[in-house]
């Protein structure tokens, strides 16, 4: 690439160029904008926010973060988020990763690629056709309301992602490195849980990065499995806007504390979420 | 004697130790509820009716569904943001990608791409929400500077079955274009060097360089990530609920959105059943592609 | 139709951070030469390739070809060719449009462009696979499409990146032979880079050693093989390599000996030229295996060994011989009747030895 620019010492005005940043400004600006407009706007008073033009600058308040998360119990929910994320975290990779380590080594043994396509189209599926039985099901033990019931809910939804995208970092490692393992007297499991697992602590992080951020966003199921109490801050969300009118101050506030930790986190982590997210792309 | 039997046991059955929790999972969740909603559809569930509850009423469920304008409708609208959706994210994330892999350096990418990744970071919900906010009829900021320029004078942009849709469109497109920017440059920044060194001392054009390298080397990529935002397109669910609970009306629901009513605020699950295996079929249909697309670079 | 190609690089130097690639390096090629640049990984024989090609810039120093100073020139004007390790294979095209690639990139008329490819491919071996998709083709044949792809230019110079690197041995031997007869019937000045001293002296007409950034010696391959300006030189050519045994210069009543501590070399002829060259007496004694005479009991002036092992090399024998402390390598040209653990007896030819400085690694015979 650089040979390119070096070649190109022409002294015309590289009208491409500048559209390309022209339009790389304009598309950064427009995805920041909305969050940015979210992060403000949770600031104001109501009378700010009902102002016509919409105020860019203004009096700032707590006020909606005090009314949503003490007033109205945001506090909570929040916890219920945090809670639910990291125990489904927490077990999809429990359950998941030894399932990816037994796809990628033990491919002659079992019906290996219809079983695990098989698992992989249980992500495909819509909600549906999982949730009204799980719904039941749930009912009937007496777990609807209670978070246990969405965490398996997004062990469910993830345990195929999981093991997709942890077969693919287990097949990086070499099987030779399992054998030598087992040669030098270490059971299969053994091996596994002292030389593999550590091996692919990226892309355990990748994963669970993955499975978290899902979790804390996810609605659908939270939607249907949970109520009252036990809701997750997504599902609380759509509570604040009732037929009276909605609290778009309250809705700002939480929508804000919905999404920094989860941006902060990205920020963080990007180097693993962009390696996770083109890892079962590009092999 | 036992001690060769030991070790082949455990050879035998230590793979199965690694899966059996998974299986477990897959069982109590994947099969236990396919076949349960078969067996709803099948039914006639709705707990609107309970005195027919659960008796057996063929593929009664299914006429239903095929003579229900508001099915119909659910897929037009589904369809029509898939169209016009996937198109522009495609070209869009292309683009953005290009530009971010030829026209800046290193250092400034790294910290471009956090802006960047908001859209695709943030919940559902939450995009939901804000753009209802921005949409709003009163005081909206779209809202309000699109009156100035002297569009949509009838309150929010959501509110009017003719707007509705391109509005819905133009927030999935802000939520997921960077999704396929981000891998398309990850695909980019994966490229071999030396084709298009060869390229350079063949004295090469750039388009050139894209027709014969580029392009074929991010071909399989591309498929991959269309197949994926289509699948994702086809369940559209969250954002859509919020901004507009499907409305005005039922104008904007998806397939999806109406599966969900059927199942959740009728409570007719033999008729949602029903909608929902169907539903079940089309996205299987699609895997089934995506899986033929990845595994064939094999 | 092709005028003169010669190569001249004066004082070039490439840095990548705090590595120094190249360091202050000099070569001229002449016209029609085909030189090898030889040398271990990371000796900057690739990047003075690609200084060459165009791909990379000098940091200080000058290229000039046929006098004109190329430094600035971007390796599409440069009328050079290069073939590539990895083939660079175009993905978005067949064999055919490969080939054409670069006639494309200059428009040439689509009927010259068919003649030209045709010709070459045919001349290659290759002219039944254009239709073929790339990914169909084998090691050799993708190979030889590179090639194809760089002759249909009709360059002035032609750069070789590895060739033969990614070949198993029978490929090689067959490609080897190849390149030479194209090299040569096309009259063309050609460079190729190795780290394989025996490809670099099988192909090429002149070898350039390189190691840490500089050309060692530069001399046709008969004089860089049996007369090795320096340790690295003389260690690096030869399959065994020459062998290398640390020595004393010693006065030993009139006569000047070497004194490696497993036996003692007169060296007193050569008195004059030692003292010339070094003040050192860690000096390092050299002989090629295949230079030591192998006589019999008889020889009372013999040196004895013991043979550690015996390696079978096609239909020569090379002794892994102990003496004393010292081990060193004895090739025989025909395969003889010693057992492991015999007593060998040795001579050292004088018109064969070597002796390095030890320090300065220079050679002083």
């Amino acid at each position: 690439m650089t040979t390119e620019r070096r070649s190109v010492k022409k002294r015309k005005i590289d009208l491409v160029g500048i559209a390309a940043y022209v339009f790389l400004a304009a598309f950064t600006f427009l995805s920041v904008f909305p969050w940015f407009w979210n992060l403000l706007s949770s600031f104001k008073t109501t009378t700010d926010i009902w102002a016509r033009p919409p105020l860019f600058i203004f009096d700032p308040t707590l006020n909606n973060y005090y009314s949503a998360f003490v007033t109205r119990n945001f506090a909570l929910f929040l916890k219920n988020t945090i809670v639910v994320g990291l125990a489904a975290t927490a077990l999809c990779l429990v359950i998941g990763v030894p399932a990816a380590y037994a796809f990628s080594r033990f491919k002659t043994f079992i019906g290996n690629n219809q079983l695990f396509f098989f698992i992989l189209t249980t992500r495909m599926a819509p909600g549906f056709v999982e949730i009204i039985p799980l719904y039941l099901i749930f009912k009937n033990i007496g777990l609807l309301g209670s978070p246990i019931a969405l965490v398996f809910a997004h062990v469910y939804v993830n345990l195929a992602f999981v093991i997709w995208l942890m077969k693919g970092f287990f097949d990086e490692i070499t099987v030779d490195l399992d054998e030598r393992a087992m040669i030098d007297g270490a059971s299969r499991i053994r091996a596994f849980f002292q030389l593999i697992l550590p091996l692919t602590l990226p892309g355990l992080v990748t994963t669970a990065i993955f499975v978290l951020i899902f979790s804390w966003n996810e609605f659908l199921f939270a939607l249907i499995l949970t109520g009252g109490l036990s809701r997750t801050l997504p599902v609380a969300i759509p509570g604040l806007v009732t037929p009276a009118g909605t609290y778009w101050g309250e809705v700002m506030a939480v929508a804000t504390v919905i999404t920094v930790p989860i941006l902060i986190f990205a920020t963080a982590v990007r180097k693993y979420l962009v390696r996770g997210l083109t890892f079962g792309a590009v092999k | 004697m036992s001690k060769i039997n030991w070790a082949r046991a455990k050879r035998f059955w230590t793979p199965w130790l690694f899966l059996v929790p998974t299986l477990i999972v897959i069982l109590v969740l994947d099969l236990y509820p396919f076949f349960t909603i078969w067996d709803f559809s099948l039914r006639s569930w709705s707990f609107g009716h309970p005195e027919s509850m659960g008796e057996p009423v063929g593929l009664l469920n299914y006429f239903r569904m095929m003579h229900d304008m508001t099915f119909w409708d659910s897929i037009k609208v589904t369809l029509t943001i898939f169209g016009i959706a996937l198109p522009v994210e495609f070209f869009l994330g292309f683009f953005v990608a290009l530009v971010l892999y030829h026209k800046v350096s290193d250092r400034i990418r790294k910290i471009l791409i956090i802006p960047l990744l908001i859209p695709l970071t943030t919940a559902p919900v939450v995009v939901g929400l804000v753009f209802k906010y921005i949409f709003q009829g009163d005081f909206g900021v779209f809202t309000y500077y699109a009156n100035l320029l002297g569009f949509f004078r009838e309150g929010s942009v959501l509110g009017s079955p003719n707007t509705v849709l391109p509005a819905v469109t133009i927030v999935e497109v802000w939520h997921w274009t960077f999704f396929i920017g981000l891998i398309l440059l990850a695909g980019l920044l994966a490229l071999p060097r030396e084709p298009y060194e060869a390229a350079a001392m063949d004295g090469a054009t750039s388009w050139m360089k894209f027709k014969y390298i580029t392009f074929p080397f991010l071909k399989p990529l591309m498929g991959i990530v269309v197949i994926l935002r289509a699948m994702d397109l086809m369940r559209l669910f969250d954002e859509l609920y919020i901004l507009t609970g499907g409305g005005p009306g039922t104008s904007s629901e998806s397939l999806m959105m109406y599966t969900y009513r059927t199942n959740f605020v009728w409570w007719d699950f033999g008729f949602g059943g029903a909608v929902s295996l169907f539903f079940f079929t089309i996205i299987l249909l699609m895997s089934l592609v995506f899986f033929d697309a990845t595994s064939r670079k094999d | 139709m092709k005028d003169t190609a010669n190569l001249k690089i004066e004082n070039v130097t490439r840095k990548f951070g705090k590595t120094t690639a190249l360091n202050n390096v000099t070569l001229n090629v002449e016209d029609k030469d085909f030189v090898a640049l030889l040398g271990p990984s990371g000796c900057g024989k690739t990047t003075l390739m690609r200084c060459i090609a165009g791909l990379d810039k000098p940091d200080t120093g000058s290229i000039y070809m046929d006098g004109q100073k190329i430094n600035d020139l971007p390796p599409q004007d440069r009328d050079i060719a290069l073939v590539f390790q990895f083939y660079a294979v175009y993905p978005g095209t067949n064999v055919f449009g490969n080939i054409a690639f670069p006639l494309w990139a200059r428009k040439v008329p689509k009927d010259e462009v068919k003649r030209r490819v045709t010709e070459t491919s045919e001349r290659l071996g290759i002219g039944h696979l254009l239709e073929q998709k790339m990914s169909k083709l084998n090691v050799g044949e993708k190979q030889r499409v590179g090639l194809a792809r760089a002759l249909v230019r009709q360059p002035k110079m032609f750069l070789l990146d590895e060739p033969l690197t990614n070949m198993d041995a029978r490929l090689r031997l067959i490609v080897r032979g190849e390149l030479k007869r194209i090299v040569k019937d096309t009259g063309l000045t050609a460079i190729v880079v190795s780290h394989d001293q025996l490809e670099a002296m099988t192909m090429a007409d002149k070898i350039a050693v390189m190691n840490a950034g500089r050309i060692l010696q530069y001399d046709t391959v008969d004089n860089v093989y049996h007369d090795p300006n320096c340790l690295f030189v003389a260690d690096f050519l030869g399959s065994p390599g020459m062998n290398l045994i640390p020595a004393t210069l010693t006065q030993k009543n009139e006569m000047l000996c070497l004194d490696t501590g497993a036996f003692t070399l007169d060296v007193s002829q050569h008195r004059e030229l030692i003292r010339e060259k070094t003040t050192n007496s860690e000096l390092v004694l050299g002989i090629r295996p295949e230079r030591i005479r192998i006589s019999d009991e008889k020889d009372k002036d013999a040196i004895v060994g013991k043979i550690d092992r015996a390696e079978l090399m096609g239909d020569k024998q090379n002794f892994i011989t102990q003496i004393a402390n010292v081990r060193i390598n004895v090739l025989s040209p025909t395969v003889l009747d010693y057992e492991d653990g015999d007593n060998i007896h040795l001579r050292l030819p004088m018109e064969y030895i070597h002796i390095f400085d030890k320090t300065s690694e220079m050679a002083i015979l």
